[in-house]
């Protein structure tokens, strides 16, 4: 129907096209808004068009065709952009993410017009805003198009540079500088693990070769010795994961994602964080062919472990939009920790549950993109609205922002697993390929996977309580300060952005059926037919795992839901609970009014939990009661501080970053500033050199 | 553990077996026995659980408070006639408001009431809580407990007996019954 | 026709003028004096310049030394003589490094030049291999002035004598570097001289001292 690199080519040019109309505009008016949200629109539908095209395609294998093949537009190295099945998925990702989320920041963005009252406060250049925009969701399409070394890495980094840009957009706060810097070491350092990773795995192809095309890094990776492969292989772990958010690279997220414009964490957490999956599937599914069971065996360990400090720490995290970044970390984990199980699969030989495994990773990885993106977005309208994240000052939201507060809920109860919404359907599968696996043979896969098992389900049962946290502390009872008293509802663009968000939730909760095939044909055409058993089998509403272990129709399910739910409401009302019901104020102990001092708050929310795991957090309890008066009885101040140990800030980066300094003041000591002693060194090197060298 | 265990075997038992218990300690006053026998029936057949009381005071003297505290001690053990005090009006079938109502305590009163799910009692305990009792015309105060909130069933007294109160609680079921019969 | 051992004799006794020159700088605190004996410097290149070319008939040297006459001997004396008398600073009070051990310094210099510079002059045979050695004393005498002296006018002039070495290098190793090379390295240094000029002006307005030591407060 549509030619794909023409497709392609009309895609570039609209971002492009965007990115100048955009920086052209008056800054202030709503048109470089909707400039920027339009181009953007347009461009995800281009890319949904083409990630159509992608997995519709019946080709043998991974189905890649070679796009476009572009000579001199950089000096030294083509760019080469192939479409296969892997990549038409993350460009369905980008796309289903990048639509609601372009169009949310029309509304968005209005934030940082300067206004009349106080002119020049919240005012940034909402040029720039947009070329740097249009440029990120063009990187990121191109970069999983991209079939040469050189395309790639040029366009990681120009993804990374973009983001970096969109994070520190609101440049006047030191919070936000400081984060952009960590962001940028954090994404450098990876790049260089990216870097020394493909000059490996390139081998003996790298001489004399400046294009270094997929296709034949396949072919060298398959001569490489085993060694190489392995290291490769751990060079790539670590850059992938350190942009994926994996510990003890996710420093980053927490403070970016917060600090960033919300539609840009959207699209950070929704789809950035995923192209380190990306990178590593292809990596190791595609380049390198699969490789030996340690290295799933590790990916598992790790994603586990992320999914765990993830989610533990956006527990005690009371900051809306940083709670969300943990939660990324941890869903991040949830998705390496699969992806790891397929590769443990595999490389026992066992396909069957490799595609199984897979396959709930590429699914969580779409379902997450569209709950978190729909998460942080209704972050933003909160941001917006009340102008504070801090979870101890909002409340009260649903009945001042009802939509808002709705979209959160769906939002919320998809990322906790709960039928009929999409995270159910992903987490249920790769609970199954877990469950499924005592059929291994190996003892040694068994203990792994079942403490995958272990972490995913205690995992599952924290997000849960970390999202009735979230949702319960900032929308329900009473606004606990006069932003969030005084706070409306969300502009209609972006109630509509949640709202198309919200409902494909459910919708890939629902029909999950329609899209699972696609995701199946991707994971066969790596990891080849099921065998011994079957893995997974679709059938009109219906999945199967295994050989009759389990089975699941999320529509079916779904609608027995609704009709319990409907059943319930028929047989109350026939009770006749209607006339009984009486209303009166919330019981306050008998007190005259309801205030906000009486609610729970979020630390009293985290702090069992932060208990119970107290040798993780080793929580510092510091109370100062300031008592001006005589007596000790009448408080003026009470603060009361209950911070938790930030392992990874403190025992690893803590400790570089200091060494760091300490090299750099010892080098400071030579660097005197005086023009004598800069001109005494020249001499006396000279000198000296000339000496030695003499003869 | 170890030191547990030596000292237990070097120590030995200290404490000394307990001395014939004189008969009249066992007593039961047979009038309580009697009413409490027919209250936990009735709250059997009518509840099929205990009656839950919310104790209110509403600015008593706490002499009223004292006798209901009585009625918890050994020797009454209200508990096993079908009587349980309970923590909050949320839980409350029947609310036991002592003292005359002060104008403080007026509205956490009204709030209360309002609290407790329907059907429901509310028993007025002692002479203050009928009509002001001793404290009547004092500026501090309203009233009675129906001058702020309806009420089922005045035990009077200053303050009424425990067996008083078992009795007037027999009463208060009956009203008890005559609402929740009269929802359905 | 002179022999060539005549030459020769000449042409060092020119080359210790030179360096002779050179340690006067190094020694005067004066900087007007200093300023007058890098021109009597120059000229002894000019000089030498000259009779190389007589020497050897190279023609173009003949105007190579006309313009280290012209811009080095008379033109940039005149330049420095003007800053400093509109800066109000004739001596080099307090240099970082003493007189009498500057000297000894100095010495300790040539002594380093000769022993690098000796394979280089063992191994060519041209006429003027003995005064290459003083040559390279001289560009290592400039950067040292330039090292040890505060003034800025002192450190200018350092880099002159620095400069006036590579020329006389290139005089006695190669008879001159082609002229365009030659007369475009001129320009550079007069052009450098005069930004040089103005910006000693504007050091001392701003920090209202030429000594380059209050610069360091600029370091971050």
């Amino acid at each position: 129907m549509f030619d794909a690199t023409l497709v392609l080519i009309v895609l570039v040019a609209i971002h492009l096209a965007g990115a100048v109309a955009v920086y052209l505009t008056r800054q202030e008016s709503l048109l470089t808004r909707q400039l920027n949200g339009i181009f953007g629109i347009a461009g995800g539908v281009m890319a949904l068009i083409l990630a159509l095209i992608g997995l519709q395609r019946n080709l043998p294998g991974s189905g890649s065709t070679v796009l476009l093949s572009l000579e001199g537009v950089m000096p030294f190295a083509p760019l080469e952009f192939t479409l296969d099945r892997l990549s038409s998925f993350f460009l369905l990702l980008i796309a289903v993410v990048g639509i609601p989320v372009s169009l949310y920041s029309i509304d968005y963005m209005r934030e940082y017009v300067s206004h009349p009252d106080q002119p020049g406060a919240h005012a940034y250049n909402l040029g720039l805003f947009g070329v740097a925009y249009q440029i990120f969701i063009l990187s990121m399409i191109l970069v999983v198009l991209a079939s040469t070394t050189f395309t790639f890495l040029f366009l990681w980094e120009l993804m990374a540079l973009a983001s970096y840009f969109l994070v520190v957009f609101e440049h006047r706060h030191r919070d936000t500088q400081e984060a952009g810097t960590l962001y940028l070491i954090m994404t450098h350092l990876g790049f260089v693990a990216l870097f020394i990773g493909f000059m490996l795995l390139s081998g003996p192809a790298l001489v004399g070769n400046t294009t270094l095309s997929f296709s034949e890094l396949r072919i060298s990776a398959l001569a490489l010795p085993s060694t190489q492969r392995d290291i490769v292989f751990l060079l790539m772990f670590i850059g992938f994961g350190s942009k994926a958010g994996m510990i003890p690279f996710h420093v980053w997220l927490p403070q970016a994602h917060p600090a960033a414009p919300s539609p840009v964490s959207a699209l950070m957490s929704g789809v950035m964080i995923k192209l380190g999956i990306y990178g590593l599937l292809r990596i190791t599914l595609d380049l390198l062919g699969g490789g030996p069971g340690w290295w799933g065996g590790l990916i598992l360990v790790v994603g586990g472990a992320s999914a765990l400090y993830g989610i533990l720490y956006a527990l005690v995290d009371h900051n809306l939009k940083r709670l969300l970044a943990y939660s990324s970390v941890e869903n991040a984990g949830i998705i390496l920790l699969a992806s790891g199980a397929a590769l443990v699969f595999w490389s026992a030989g066992n396909t069957a549950l490799a595609t199984l495994a897979l396959v709930g990773a590429l699914y969580h990885i779409l379902n997450h993109g569209v709950f978190k993106s729909l998460l942080f977005m209704g972050a933003g309208a909160v941001l917006q609205s009340t102008h504070t994240l801090d979870m101890e000052s909002l409340g009260g939201l649903i009945k001042r922002m009802p939509w808002t507060a709705l979209f959160f809920l769906v939002g919320s109860v998809s990322i906790a697993a709960l039928p009929p919404f999409n995270g159910f359907v992903g987490e249920w599968i790769i609970l199954q390929s877990l469950l499924l696996s005592l059929a291994l043979p190996s003892q040694g896969a068994h203990i792994f996977l079942t403490l995958g098992l272990g972490a995913l389900a205690l995992t599952g049962g924290l997000v849960a309580a970390a999202f009735v946290k979230a949702f319960g502390i900032s929308f329900l009872a009473l606004p606990r300060s006069a932003q969030a008293d005084q706070a409306t509802e969300a502009p209609r663009l972006m109630r509509w952005a949640m709202g198309i968000n919200a409902v494909l939730c459910l919708l890939l909760g629902l029909l999950a059926t329609l899209l699972l095939p696609a995701l199946q044909g991707i994971s066969r055409a790596y990891l080849g037919p099921d065998q011994p058993t079957v893995g997974l089998a679709i059938s009109g509403l219906e999945v199967r795992t295994g050989t009759d272990f389990g089975s699941l129709s999320p529509l079916l399910l779904g609608i027995l839901l609704a009709l319990l739910a409907l059943i319930a409401l028929w047989g109350l009302r026939l009770a006749g609970i209607n006339e009984l019901t009486r209303r009166s104020m919330t019981w306050a102990c008998g007190r005259f009014t309801l205030s906000p001092r009486m609610e729970y708050t979020a630390t009293a929310f985290a702090n069992p939990l932060k208990r119970i795991f107290a040798f993780l957090y080793q929580p510092v309890r510091a109370l100062t009661i300031e008592t001006p008066g005589a007596s000790p009885h009448f408080a003026q101040d009470i603060s009361y501080r209950n911070p938790v140990r930030l392992w990874f800030e403190e025992y690893l980066y803590g400790p570089v970053a200091r060494g760091i300094v300490w090299l750099a003041r010892r080098a400071s000591l030579v660097q005197h500033g005086s023009l004598h002693l800069y001109l005494t060194y020249i001499l006396s090197i000279l000198v000296i050199l000339l000496v030695l060298t003499r003869g | 553990m170890w030191d547990m265990i030596r000292k237990i075997r070097q120590v030995g038992i200290l404490t000394e077996p307990l001395p014939p218990f004189p008969a009249e300690y066992t007593q039961q006053d047979p009038q309580v026995e009697l009413v409490g026998g027919e209250l936990q029936q009735r709250t059997r057949i009518l509840l099929g659980r205990s009656l839950h009381i919310r104790q209110v005071d509403a600015g008593s003297d706490n002499a009223a408070e004292l006798e209901i505290i009585a009625l918890g001690n050994p020797y009454y053990d209200m508990e096993r006639f079908g009587l349980h005090i309970v923590a909050s009006p949320r839980h409350a079938d029947c609310l036991m408001v002592t003292g005359p109502v002060t104008r403080n305590m007026a509205l956490p009163l009204l709030r209360t009431y309002e609290a407790t799910p329907d059907p429901k009692i509310v028993v007025a305990v002692g002479d203050a809580a009928r009509d002001g009792g001793i404290f009547r015309g004092s500026y501090a105060i309203i009233g009675g407990v129906d001058q702020v909130v309806p009420v089922d069933l005045y035990i009077p007294g200053d303050p009424p007996t425990p067996l008083e109160l078992l009795t007037g609680m027999l009463i208060a079921l009956d009203r008890y019954r005559g609402k929740s019969s009269r929802r359905e | 026709m002179l022999t060539s051992d005549g030459f020769i004799r000449i042409l060092n006794l020119l080359s210790v003028g030179v360096l002779v020159t050179g340690m006067l700088i190094l020694w005067r605190r004066s900087l007007l004096s200093a300023v007058q004996i890098f021109g009597v410097q120059s000229l002894l290149l000019a000089l030498m310049a000259v009779w190389i070319a007589f020497y050897t008939g190279a023609a173009h040297l003949y105007l190579i030394a006309f313009l280290v006459a012209a811009i080095k001997a008379v033109a940039i004396p005149v330049l420095l003589s003007r800053i400093i008398r509109r800066l109000d600073v004739y001596t080099e009070i307090e240099p970082y490094i003493g007189v009498a051990t500057s000297l000894l310094v100095g010495a300790g210099l040539v002594v380093v030049a000769y022993f690098v510079m000796q394979p280089v002059a063992d191994a060519t045979n041209l006429p003027t291999h003995n005064a290459l050695p003083l040559a390279f004393a001289m560009v290592l005498l400039g950067l040292f002035i330039t090292v040890s002296r505060k003034k800025a006018v002192t450190q200018i002039l350092g880099f002159l004598v620095l400069e006036n070495g590579i020329f006389m290098l290139a005089v006695l190793a190669t008879y001159g570097v082609p002229t365009i090379v030659e007369i475009g390295v001129f320009l550079d240094l007069f052009v450098g001289i005069l930004i040089m000029e103005v910006l000693v002006y504007r050091i001392n307005q701003t920090f209202e001292s030429v000594d380059t030591h209050v610069l360091d407060e600029l370091r971050g």
